[in-house]
Order: C-alpha cells, then structure tokens, then sequence
C-alpha cells in the first residue's frame, strides 16, 4: 500500500504542480466561455460598409418609399454605430435604456446588421438579360453590392388559391442578385421593408386603421414559473424564477465541467504513461513496483488531481455566484452525486487511457485507439439540448444507463433541476461501478503487458487476448 | 557460501518463442556475475524473472529466500540498458521517489553521499532534462543502489560513459561488493565482464552455453593462438606447420594454431627462419571462447561480434 501512495504523490504532484495544469485550468473556462461570446464579440468588431443596391421597381410606386424606409435604417444604423464607439457595453437590468429600445426598433425592422445602403433606380423599361449582365458585371467590379428586381405584379389583389392555401399569404418574389446572395442578411432586410410598405398600403387601401390592426394582431403570452414551494416563513410561491440561465446553461456548465475534468484527467494519464514507456522509465519501476501497484497508485494520484480540479472550479463558481448574487442557482443537492460519477468517470476512462497510452509508442498511434473512447465519450454532448428539454424523457433514461455516459447524463439532468427517481440514479451507479471495475481490471490487464512490450501498435483483438490471458504470466 | 539467486530449470515462453529453456544458475552471496549473450539471447527475460516481472511457465527462481509472489522484492536494486529518469523532475526528487519506491524514506543523506562520491555535488536541484548523458548515466545508476540493495542487477552500467566516469562506476562497483552486495552485471563487452567479473554465464538462444569463472573457462578452452615479433625486416613464413592462419596487426602477428599442441613445433620453424624478439601463447578471450561456443550461429555472433569491436 505504501508504494501505492508513493506512486499517487508523485502522480499527484506531476499532474497539479505544474504550469501545463495551471494554464489548462485557465484556459478551460475561457475556450468554453470565449465559444458562446466570441462570434457576437467579432460581430461587434464588425465594421459598417455602404452598400449600393441597384432597384429596378416593376410596379414604378415602390422605389421611393423603399428608399425613405432605407434611409430611416441608415440613420438609425449610423446612430448605433456611433452610440457603440462612444459608449463600453453596460449591464443589462431591468430598465431599459436608449440603446436598447434602439436595438429592438432596429430589430422590428429586422434591420439587425450594421450596414449603410444607397439605392440607385434603373428603369424598368431598360431590364433585358443584357441589363442583368452589365448588373452583374457592376457587382463583380464591386461598384454595386447587389440588385433588385421588383416584379410589376407584386401590388395586384389576386383571386384566393384555395388549392394551395400557402399561396395566399406570400407576395409574388422579388429577385434579389448579388454574388453572396444565398446568405446576404441583405435579403432580410428588403423582405422587412417591402412588407412593411405593401402592408401600409393595403391596409390604406381596405380603410382599416393601423390601431385596429395591431389590436387584431395581439399575440397570446406565456409566463414560466418554478414549481411551487413552501418557503420558512410559510409563504407559498414559486422556486424561483426560471430563466434560460437555469434551464439550459446551468446543466450544460455542469455537464461540461465534468466532461472538462475526466479530460484533465484523463489525456494526462495517456501522456504521462506513453512518457515512462518511450523513455524506458516503466522498466525502471517495475524494479520497484508490480503492474498492478503502478497502475493504482497512478489512479489514485489521478483522482486527486480531478478532485482538486473540481474543487477549485466548483470554488470558484460559488464565490463568483455570491458575488453576482446568483447563489441560489448553484445546486447545490447535485454536489454529491458529481463527485460520485466525477470520481468513478476519472477511474474509468483514465484507465482506459493508460492501456492506450502503454500499448503505443507514440501519441499519434494512440489516435485511432483513441477514436471509438472519444465516441463514447462525446454522446452525452451531441443529445444535451434534448436532455435539458426533457430529462426524463426516454432518451435521457436509456442513455443513462449506458455506464460510459452515466456521469455526463446523470449530472446533466440533476443540474436541471427535474426530479429524477432514486431508483434511476442508485441503478445508473452501480451499473458505472460495475462497468468501471471491469475497465480497471481489463486496462490493468492490458498495462501489464503493453508497458514492456515494444513494437508495432498492438490490435484491438490483441489487446483483448492480453485481457484474457496475460502472456508474460 | 549461500546463493543469492538460485534458477532451477526455468523454462520461460512467449507463445511459440522460447525465451529461455531449462535454465539452472547458481549466484553466490557477493560475487560479481556476468551475464553475458547477444541480443535476444534470454539475457533480460532472465533478469526478468529475477525481478520478478515475468513468472517462469516451469522451474523455480528463488531470490534470497523466497520463490514466489509477484511483487518487487525491495532489496533488489535494478539499473536497465535503457535508461529511464523523468526529464522534468529534479535529480534529488526522482531520487528520492526511486528510494521510497523501495521503501527507503529517509534517503536524503544518502542520495547527497552518492552524489557527492560519484562527482555530482550540486545537482540535487537540476532537471534531469538538463543533464547530459553521463551525468544522467551516473544519476541513474545512484537510483539503483540508493536503497541500499542486497542484490543489484546491471545492465550495460558501462554504456556511453568516457573513461574517466567509466571508472569512477566501476570503483563504486566494488565498493558495493566488498561491502557484500551481489552484483549481476549484464554486458555484451567481453573485455568488461573479464575485468569486473568474478563468475561468467553465457546465454544464446535461451541455454546456458557456459558458467563458472573465468579462470577455470579459460582453462577449458587452451591456448590456440600465438602473439610473434619479429625483428624489422623479418617476416612470418608464409607455409607454418600446424598454423592455420596469420593475422598482422601492428609489429605483432598473430598465428592461430591447429592444435594447443603444435606452438612448439611453430616456434620451432620461426626461430629457424627469422629473428624471434617476442613469442606468447595466448589465453582464449571470452570473445573469441563465445565465438567458439556460438559456432555457425548466424544470429547470435555477429550481434555479439560487432558490439564487442565498437
């Protein structure tokens, strides 16, 4: 037992006291944080351009209320612009503040982008294919960004489809050409405005008032709650108040932080096995200690280093959430239960990793070992969204009970708060215990012999027969 | 005299491959033993076995005592041909992790001694990485006796080392046997295992082919060569009786003989022919007795034949 801790200290200390654990520890959160952020922080770093669009208006009434709706977009786009430069970002509140009835005035219009655009009309008369082309060749010289045509018919009162209902509700198309066109928010943004003027006018024309129609348009509201409770007091009211925060990043940050740490600890165990086989360190210890010691001791160490990881990260997130006055949204009752499924996660798939990292030279031969593992592992990732809508749905229940994405599901549907029958969480453990005493038992199998064997990667058949029987016994 | 290590026909095979077949050896208390075969001769599945890394499939491998379980037994210290130090650890910290690995916790003193002995005052706080080959050389070999072991296992302790460090080790290497320490000492170097070793056995193929010391190996195979000078201008007749072949390297020739019993007759005809200012008959080397003893062996002796020239 002694050489056991011996090998867990220096495992231990290798794992955590070095600048590689540090940086990944920090680096963790933002590569998670910095992939939700990033594309609207790029997005803010965006430079507004003026865009010329060429208009050739069929109907010879559209193109100067398009234009005066373009030009209302252009002010109000070079406001926010300016506003944005002027002003650093603030915390969103309750109040509303200028900027954001901008936002949503702007977004109304669907005019979410922040370009400029300067309408040139060509006469419908002159539109041929050949116009099209000099059109076209206008865009590629990057005078103009686009073109659009807006067919004649397009303000004509049509007979009802009744065969094909869909028909009723859509104008006739307006062709808009530009060489990005399958993506050009730019088609968002005619679709908006040439709504909002044939809507004006049609409803001008039927005599209605736009109050009267905004009354008729009233959309049907729903408010969520938390299930009710009794608090100390005696008071009955809701929970709290759910919010996507709760519902949908909070059990996908757990998730992650136990995806996060079995990889922490996981890949340094293929690592530092791969290193004492390439640099004959493993024959030295088995001088020492046998197989079996080396690959406990170097677990037990690895579950420590996880366990700190976990304590540091899960420290953090509670002093960061009193601090922003969220602690009530940390669940705390999910605690226990991570540990559990971290603890056993950690001892499954870091010794899965060791019998990798033994039976290769090289960390590039350990890929396609690695591959089906990584598979395993990434399944919870690729279902979370459907799990966090329904955590005892069929899918989140089945999946659970699969050993190998028992940890990530079982913590990603605990975070969400739903209430998960005992009976599903004591069967999923002891299905993982189950599972991760064999993968200890078989990966301590395969480390005995892969540790000393040199040469080309072992098969997957090979493997299995060192599971089986153990050649150098 | 007690013996160490006591092998008893130990047959050891990895599925169709015999490693080693129906092994006996006998190691006494404080001797200097070599291990001596080519590569893939059973040298370190043997070594192995005595460390108890692998479990014979027959036979018995008893050290100091005890014949069974599959842990490291802590009085056997272990220096392998390839050599195994975490680079970013610290001389003094992988020292002492090896030394508490064999149950050796108050070990700091000891590790200050070697160092201190073998010319590495100063580099407890060194990385490993930073060392240069010999020093690491010397840093490894302290992890094998910092525990103070009763039975220490060398493979090729010798390797890359310059002469001057090569002899600073092989001092400490006495030292320890005179201090009672048995020592297995696993080389291809023949020229070493004649200088170091009390006991020699030679494996090729899994079979012992020789064991005893040197004196009474030598003695079995008698002289067959003759080492001649002649005087400037001489040369060695061309057509010796009983002379098979002639070899010229520098002012000596070297004459292998038929038959131990025809230097007579050979000194015979040089005397009559030529100036004779140096005659010597020759001791076989273990090289040339393993060469003899590998025969037509066409895996075994030019492995072993062209380390021994390196």
């Amino acid at each position: 037992m002694k050489k056991i801790l011996t090998i867990a200290r220096r495992e231990y200390q290798a794992m955590v006291a070095t600048k590689a654990f540090l940086i990944g520890l920090a680096m963790m959160p933002v590569l998670m944080l910095g992939g939700m952020y990033v594309p609207s922080l790029l997005k803010g770093i965006q430079k507004s351009e003026e865009r010329t669009i060429a208009v050739i208006d069929g109907t010879g009434e559209l193109f100067a209320p398009l234009k005066v709706i373009m030009d209302q977009k252009n002010q109000m786009t070079e406001q926010f612009v300016s506003d944005q430069e002027e002003d650093s970002p603030t915390d969103s509140g309750e109040d509303v503040s200028p900027e954001d009835e901008k936002r949503r005035a702007k977004q109304s219009l669907g005019m979410d982008d922040i370009n400029t655009y300067l309408l040139e009309e060509i006469p419908a008369a002159e539109l041929d294919d050949e116009k099209r082309l000099e059109l076209s060749e206008r865009i590629r010289d990057g005078e103009l960004h686009g073109f659009v045509e807006i067919p004649a018919d397009i303000l004509q009162k049509k007979a009802l489809n009744l065969e094909n209902p869909e028909e009723n509700i859509l104008l006739p198309e307006i062709i808009y050409c530009s060489q990005d066109s399958a993506i050009s928010d730019v088609k968002s943004v005619l679709r908006e405005a040439m709504t909002q003027i044939i809507r004006s006018r049609r409803l001008e024309e039927s005599g209605l008032s736009q109050m009267l129609l905004l009354e008729l348009q009233k959309s049907a509201r729903i408010k969520a709650t938390g299930l009710y409770d009794k608090a100390e007091d005696g008071s009955v009211g809701p929970e709290r108040k759910p919010d996507e925060l709760t519902s949908i990043f909070l059990p996908m940050g757990v998730m992650m932080l136990m995806f996060m740490i079995v990889m922490m600890s996981a890949q340094p165990m293929l690592e530092s096995v791969l290193e004492e086989k390439s640099l004959r360190i493993s024959e030295v210890l088995m001088g020492s200690a046998n197989a079996r010691q080396l690959m406990f001791g170097k677990l037990i160490g690895n579950v420590c280093g996880s366990l700190t990881v976990f304590a540091l990260y899960a420290g953090g997130a509670i002093i960061v959430a009193a601090r922003q006055g969220y602690l009530d949204v940390i669940p705390v009752g999910v605690l226990p239960y991570f540990v559990i499924f971290q603890i056993l996660a950690v001892l499954l798939f870091s010794s899965v990793f060791m019998a990798i990292g033994a039976s290769v030279s090289q960390l590039r031969e350990a890929q396609s070992l690695l591959l089906p593992v990584w598979m395993v592992m990434m399944l919870p990732l690729m279902i979370w969204i459907m799990v966090v809508k329904e955590p005892n749905g069929s899918l989140a229940t089945t999946i659970s009970f699969f050993p190998p994405s028992t940890p990530l599901m079982m913590t990603l549907r605990l975070a969400t708060g739903a209430v998960i029958p005992m009976w599903q969480i004591l069967v999923s453990i002891v299905l993982l215990i189950a599972c991760t005493c064999l993968g200890v038992i078989a990966a301590s199998r395969i480390y005995r012999v892969a540790i000393l064997y040199q040469g080309k990667t072992p098969k997957f058949s090979e493997m299995a027969s060192w599971v089986i029987r153990d050649p150098a016994k | 005299m007690t013996n160490t290590v006591e092998l008893a026909g130990v047959t050891k095979t990895f599925g169709t491959k015999t490693a080693v077949e129906s092994l006996d050896l006998q190691i006494p208390e404080g001797a200097i033993y070599g291990f001596i075969g080519p590569n893939g001769s059973g040298k370190t599945t043997t070594i192995r076995m005595i460390l108890r890394i692998f479990k014979p499939d027959s036979g018995d491998v008893t050290v100091m005592g005890v014949n069974h379980g599959d842990c490291a037994d802590d009085r056997i210290g272990y220096l392998p041909e390839e050599r195994g130090l975490y680079p970013k650890m610290t001389v003094k910290s992988v020292l002492e992790y090896y030394a508490r690995l064999k149950g050796f916790y108050d070990c700091s003193a000891e590790i200050d001694m070697w160092l201190e002995k073998l010319g590495g005052a100063g580099w407890q706080t060194k990385k490993v990485e930073s060392l240069s080959k010999g020093m690491a050389q010397k840093v490894q070999f302290i992890s094998s006796i910092i525990a103070r072991p009763q039975l220490l296992i060398l493979d090729e302790p010798f390797s890359g080392l310059d002469p001057v460090n090569l002899e600073v080790l092989r001092e400490a290497i006495l030292e320890l046997r005179e201090r009672g320490t048995t020592i297995i000492f696993s080389t291809h170097d023949m020229d070493v295992a004649e200088r170091m070793c009390d006991t020699v056995f030679m494996i090729l193929n899994g079979r012992k082919v020789l064991d005893g010391t040197v004196d009474s190996i030598q003695r079995n195979y008698p002289a067959d060569e003759v080492k001649v000078r002649l005087a400037e201008g001489d040369t060695v007749p061309s057509h010796i009786p009983g002379v098979l072949r002639t070899d010229q390297r520098g002012q000596y020739s070297y004459l292998k003989l038929g038959s131990p019993d025809d230097a007579g007759g050979v000194l015979q005809s040089l005397v009559q022919d030529c100036r004779v200012e140096h005659f010597e008959l020759l001791r076989p080397s273990l090289h040339n007795i393993f060469i003899r003893m590998a025969g037509d062996d066409a895996e075994g002796v030019p492995a072993l034949a062209s380390t021994a020239d390196e």
